[in-house]
């Protein structure tokens, strides 16, 4: 049984030798050319000429292509209003005006810089602000409402108003937005591209190029890293790449230059958010309204359904009565904002867990305790949308962190530390997340697979499932070698492609393993109900090939419900049939035969040993028109108690011990999960610190490589630093009772931020102010502004 | 004349096959011959600036042999041109198998969980090798979390959190691993890479030319005879500046094989050091003969960078923000010059005329740094702000220096770096201070006057308002901290 244990990711081999292949480093084909591209000078304007013709004269570049060689201009997931090409009306700076295809990289490169860009410029709008009293609004969302959030604010003892605002986040994911676009014949065109959604790639193809969605094929066998930062944005660059394809009917490659990559893919969105909170004497909240506003960049992309998962998490882990939730993603000249792992997720939750540390402040009481006092507990378990937080272990993680973290004892040190004025200033907070597991879009929540057993007993599995890093394939791997009761080296994972699943969804929202594990999983489960339909005959003695004609057809078979434990599948009877350690056991007789033995048997009757396996999450049946219902089918829920230390006189943060504590259920491979937690949960410091993004006055990202822009390297990683598990088996809604853990760690790095809020609340009259990312630059203006203390050291 | 005994290929072997270059690829990068002409797509390229460790390899070099063999240090391939590796044995993550057998860092990494997405894997592994060697040579036992954060320093993972990473190394045996320069090594090769060194090298083409000369001499006839010649060193500048498209190798001079400019000496309280000393050379002399200024080194760049890097280059690059600027300046450290008219020295201060404009004719090269070092004995402080801690550039640097006899100040110093074209000494502010009773009311008088002093910019590290609040700030912790330790 492979299951809950700790092996290592699939592809870890290949990782470390060098040997795993990803999209550029797939050897050139004859003919292939690269396509690169030029971009606008300005953020704002309109498109008055292109001009190529010193580019057309460099030797070995082919050709130049502008907006009206693509036969579809427009792309888009929902809405399609963003072009490929620029065709009049620019949206951003760097906007890819025009594609040129070239021999060779150098004359690519130098082509590029030829290319002279005539335009017509206007005023741009970058801020969230202007974009609100201009109402300039991509999409509005109906908000939430329950209660009487006016009423209750008004008569409330206590009153807070304010504003929060959260930047962007670059994804930086190593490997730059690449695909290879190769004609076949026909007019068909296969791409292997780097994307979380190889359907959306094939589709996107299909109408850019006038072909029909059978004609395109796309190939995703590994990302290098993703982030969210592939599941829309990578089809328009195999989009390009197929243009040129087919226009030249050779492979045309396309992989970005970092710089290139950063200066015009989309970001997390930045967020400013109001809001007005009334609150008792303890802290409990009473009534709650918050406007939430995110960029949107110049298109729609994702930016809807990034905002409707701030909104569904506006409440973080906190039971709210009364509340009135409004949102709109604002329009604005930057590159078109997209999905970053978490997904407005953490906007909505860094915006309560901010409010509670403000009122906390305000009423000179531990924030723990306001916040222990707001989490769901009891029978305040309803969402704002009316879902039922169940299986509740949030009050559980808040107790436990408390006391593993030693909070009580440190917050008193941290006073007398703080009182003593030497230069550091320390804070600590603990914050939470219930992060909603499941596609806000319900129509997502499907997934198939494929699982051939090969006549030696090996097995290939693909499904819509992509690899990019996360483990997916690893834990898929274990789901169908131990259903199988192989070793997990008999189970190959395959490429992922659209010709073997096609309609697939994105990877994405944490829901990698719970879809395409659990499609995997009827399918393995089909085939293992025929094998033991053949074992039973073996065993009984059945000799005559007709007595197993009836098989082929095996509706009978197979059971008709397919719950997510993985139980059923194979009808009460066939169950006794018992596979593992490559052999096949009758329980009851003890007759047995090995794997390999009945895999070929199996072929031999003429019994199929391919299957295709469909999934759907059920009882998603949250209702639009009334905004309530399941949205979601369980909560991933976590806890993380962090201290800070700030230098007075630059601002210089340092973190100085983390304490996390997760709930994911009963893990398939903990290894992989805690890698999940650790890494996302970085990444998420990152956000919250270092990580900036700075654009000229006119619009030009100008920290467009990691020289200019940091990420977390390996000495910001807490030198204190635990992580631990809460034992619970009690998740009856997902795969093998485990929980999905892509995205929700990244939300417990709100608890940076409050510390450092709490570290300056010690300096500060009132309530201090705090952007995020907390900046060294954020945080000594912050204190250089709202220094009350006299007898401070700094000014 | 130039010309004699010169060879015009160079020869370095990769993963124990020997290559020759004589044409235009001389300035191709490592990583792009290994990826395109060679087909070893283990190493991968992200920033193409030597700033994320992606395509880290593995570098042992005919000039820095210890015991007779080639020590293999972690280089960034994406800035280093071919023209580098003369002489030397590259070991890239595909040759890094002996046989079917992972190396114990492979091994080590893929059980440890420290590979999700894969793709700054290869880069971790060879600089994770590297460390390896170098505690191998240290006679080390084990690795500590704190040496794997040092050495890895200069590779950016964006999956792991690098806790798994950090296990990986810690996790090794070291006394199981055979070093690779045991591993590696061939007599025949360490013959042939010595009979190289001692020759120049001079390859042209259509419209290129590559010197590599011997001797100081030579390279200083070669810059009077051509004084378009650009001079490489580490190539860490240049080659980010190629890459970026803002500049091409056409006529280049490497000081590569240049002995006496690999040299760190000691004479009397001063340190020369030769343009061709790597940073991480200079780093292990100075850690010990002068703490504050081995800090600046230590959290200054990566290891790959420190590995080719030199001072000298970064001295010549002339950006305001240099690390390692405000040291220089405050202890009037002194450039050598060589030129057609001979050799002269300048005050480093004098040598910026403005922002990156230098007091060096066309014909002019620099060999050396003259660093007066007497002055650490005394209260010396350097800071640098960042928004991250290692491996970014400063928002702000300062360098500050006093001396006090009862509580007056007798001699003082004070450098700023990142508000201005150039790093600069604050005259106005050391004359104030001079003769002055040392407390912290003068400290915060020179504070106010600043704004009359300076006048930074904003930029990406920055607003102007930011950087004066830490220039005031900055005054008043070298007050603080030097009052603490003086307990006055």
């Amino acid at each position: 049984m492979s299951i809950g244990r700790n092996l290592p990711h699939d592809s870890a081999i290949g990782h470390v030798t060098g040997e795993s292949i990803f999209v550029d480093d797939r050897p050139s084909t004859t003919n292939e050319v690269h396509v690169g591209f030029v971009g606008t000078t300005v953020a704002a304007g309109v498109l008055i000429n292109v001009d190529a013709s010193e580019a057309l004269e460099i030797s070995g570049v082919l050709a130049v292509y502008t907006a009206r060689d693509f036969y579809h201009n427009r792309w888009g997931t929902i809405v399609h209003d963003q072009p490929f090409l620029v065709e009049d009306v620019i949206g951003h700076f760097d906007e890819p005006v025009c594609l040129i295809a070239a021999e060779t990289r150098e004359a690519l490169r130098e082509a590029r810089k030829k290319v002279r860009v005539e335009v017509e410029e206007s005023a741009p709008i970058f801020h969230i602000d202007e974009a609100i009293a201009r109402k300039l609004f991509l999409y509005e969302s109906r908000g939430l409402e329950k209660g009487d959030a006016e009423k209750a604010i008004r008569e409330a003892p206590h009153r807070l108003k304010g504003s929060f605002e959260i930047g962007g986040q670059e994804h930086f994911y190593l490997e730059s937005q690449a695909s290879i676009a190769t004609p076949t014949e026909g007019g068909q065109i296969e791409i292997h591209s780097s994307t979380q959604h190889p359907t959306e790639v094939q589709h996107v193809v299909a109408e850019a190029l006038g072909l029909q969605q059978s004609q395109v094929v796309c190939v995703v066998k590994r990302m290098g890293g993703a982030f969210g930062g592939k599941e829309s944005q990578a089809s328009p660059f195999a989009a390009m790449a197929a243009l040129v394809a087919s226009q030249l009917n050779r492979p045309a490659r396309m992989a970005l230059e970092k710089d290139d990559d950063m200066r015009i893919t989309g970001k997390r969105h930045p967020f400013k958010n109001f809001y007005e909170v009334g609150f008792d004497e303890k802290g409990k909240i009473l009534g709650l309204k918050v406007q939430l506003y995110s960029d949107g960049g110049a298109y729609l992309d994702l930016s809807h359904s990034v905002l409707e998962r701030a909104v569904f998490h506006i409440d973080g882990a906190y039971f709210l009565e009364n509340a009135k939730i409004e949102a709109a993603v604002c329009k604005t000249n930057h590159h078109s904002n997209t999905a970053f792992r978490g997904f407005g997720g953490p906007q909505g939750n860094m915006t309560i867990e901010c409010i509670l540390e403000e009122i906390a402040i305000f009423l000179k009481k531990d924030a723990f305790d306001v916040r222990r006092l707001n989490v769901y507990q009891g029978s305040n378990c309803h969402t704002l949308y009316n879902q039922e937080v169940k299986n509740n272990t949030l009050p559980e993680l808040f107790d436990r962190a408390l006391q593993s973290s030693n909070y009580h004892q440190r917050q008193i040190e941290i006073r007398t530390l703080n009182a003593s004025q030497d230069g550091k200033l320390r804070g600590l907070a603990i914050t939470a997340c219930k992060f909603g597991i499941a596609f806000n879009a319900r129509f997502l929540n499907q997934a198939s697979a494929l699982v051939n057993v090969n006549r030696d007993g090996s097995v290939q599995v693909s499904t819509g499932a992509t690899e990019m890093g996360q483990g997916v394939n690893t834990k898929i791997r274990q789901i169908v070698a131990s259903t199988f009761g192989v070793p997990v080296e008999r189970v190959q994972m395959m490429a992922t492609s659209t010709e073997k699943n096609s309609n697939t969804s994105p990877t994405a929202a944490s829901s990698g393993t719970d879809l395409n594990g659990a499609a995997s999983l009827v399918a393995t489960n089909k085939i293992k109900a025929r094998m033991s339909w053949v074992a039973h005959h073996l065993q009984i003695g059945t000799s005559q090939l007709s007595d197993f004609q009836n098989l082929s057809s095996g509706h009978d078979l197979e059971s008709k419900g397919e719950p997510a434990d993985g139980s059923a599948g194979v009808s009460a009877e066939l169950s006794r049939f018992n596979f593992s350690n490559e052999t096949v056991t009758d329980r009851k007789t003890g007759w047995s035969i090995s794997w390999k033995d009945l895999v070929n048997k199996t072929y031999m009757h003429r019994i199929s040993l391919g299957e295709h396996g469909f999934f759907r999450t059920e009882g998603l049946d949250y209702n639009n028109d009334t905004r309530s219902g399941n949205a979601f089918k369980y909560f991933t829920n976590g806890v993380c108690a962090s201290e800070v230390e700030i230098d007075e006189y630059t601002g210089e943060l340092k973190i100085r011990r983390v304490d996390l504590l997760m709930d994911i259920g009963c893990s398939i491979n903990p290894g992989i999960d805690r890698g999940q937690v650790v890494g996302g949960f970085i990444q998420g410091v990152g956000w919250m610190t270092t990580e900036s993004l700075w654009y000229t006055p006119k619009g030009r990202l100008m920290s467009y490589s990691p020289t200019t822009y940091k990420i977390p390297n390996i000495q910001d990683t807490p030198r204190d630093f635990r992580v631990e598990f809460l034992q619970n088996d009690g998740n009856s809604d997902g795969l093998f009772r485990s929980k999905a853990v892509g995205e929700p760690p990244l939300l417990l790095s709100a608890s940076v931020l409050m510390a450092v809020k709490n570290a300056l609340s010690y300096r500060t009259e009132g309530v201090p102010e705090l952007r995020c990312p907390a900046t060294p630059e954020e945080i000594l203006m912050e204190l250089s502004r709202k220094c009350v203390n006299t007898t401070s050291k700094v000014f | 004349m130039y010309s004699m005994q010169s060879r015009n290929k160079i020869v370095f072997h990769i993963n124990q096959q020997r290559h020759e270059i004589s044409d235009a690829r001389v300035f191709q990068t490592l990583a792009e011959y290994l990826r395109y002409d060679l087909g070893l797509t283990g190493t991968k390229v992200v920033c193409a600036e030597g700033d994320c460790g992606a395509c880290t390899t593995l570098l042992g070099s005919i000039h820095e042999v210890q015991d007779g063999k080639l020590r293999y240090k972690a280089v960034n391939s994406c800035i280093l041109p071919l023209a580098s590796l003369d002489g030397c044995h590259i070991i890239t993550v595909e040759g890094l198998k002996k046989g079917a057998e992972l190396h114990p860092v492979q091994k080590s990494m893929a059980e440890n969980f420290a590979a999700q997405c894969g793709y700054c894997t290869p880069g971790f592994v060879c600089a994770m090798t590297a460390l390896v060697e170098e505690s191998l040579a240290q006679k080390k036992s084990c690795i500590t979390e704190k040496s794997a954060r040092n050495y890895l320093t200069g590779n950016l993972c964006r999956c792991t959190g690098y806790e798994p990473i950090l296990n990986a190394a810690q996790a090794l045996e070291l006394s199981q691993i055979e070093s690779l320069s045991n591993r590696e090594h061939s007599d025949e090769r360490l013959l042939e890479f010595r009979s190289l060194v001692g020759q120049s090298v001079h390859i042209k083409g259509e419209g290129f030319v590559f010197f590599s000369p011997t001797t100081v001499a030579a390279a200083s006839e070669l810059k009077s005879q051509f004084p378009d010649l650009k001079i490489i060193a580490g190539s860490t500048d240049l080659g980010v500046v190629v890459n970026k498209g803002r500049d091409q190798y056409k006529k280049v001079m490497s000081l590569q094989h240049i002995q006496e400019l690999r040299q760190v000496n000691r004479r009397g309280d001063s340190l020369e050091v030769g343009a061709r000393v790597t940073l991480t050379s200079l780093q292990k002399f100075v850690e010990q003969a002068v703490p504050e200024f081995g800090n600046i080194l230590h959290v200054f760049a990566s290891p790959q960078i420190k590995n080719q890097a030199t001072l000298v280059g970064n001295l010549v690059n002339g950006s305001p923000i240099g690390d390692t600027l405000p040291f220089l300046v405050m202890n009037e450290a002194r450039l050598v010059v060589h030129g057609s008219q001979g050799k002269r020295e300048i005050v480093l201060e004098k040598f910026y005329l403005g922002y990156k404009k230098l007091d060096l004719r066309a014909d002019e090269f620099v060999t050396a740094v003259i660093i007066p070092i007497a002055v650490q004995k005394n209260l010396m402080r350097l800071y640098k702000v960042a928004r991250r801690k290692d491996l970014d550039i400063s928002a702000v640097t300062f360098a500050g220096h006093i001396e006090i006899e009862g509580r007056i100040i007798k001699k003082a110093r004070v450098v700023f770096g990142g508000v201005g074209p150039t790093v600069a000494r604050i005259k106005e502010l050391e004359n104030a201070w001079i003769g002055s009773e040392f407390n912290r009311e003068l400290f915060e008088r020179s504070g106010q006057k600043l704004d009359q002093l300076i006048k930074p910019l904003s930029d990406v590290r920055g607003t102007s308002d930011f950087r004066m609040q830490l220039c005031r700030n900055l005054l008043l912790k070298f007050h603080d901290e030097i009052a603490a330790e003086r307990n006055i």
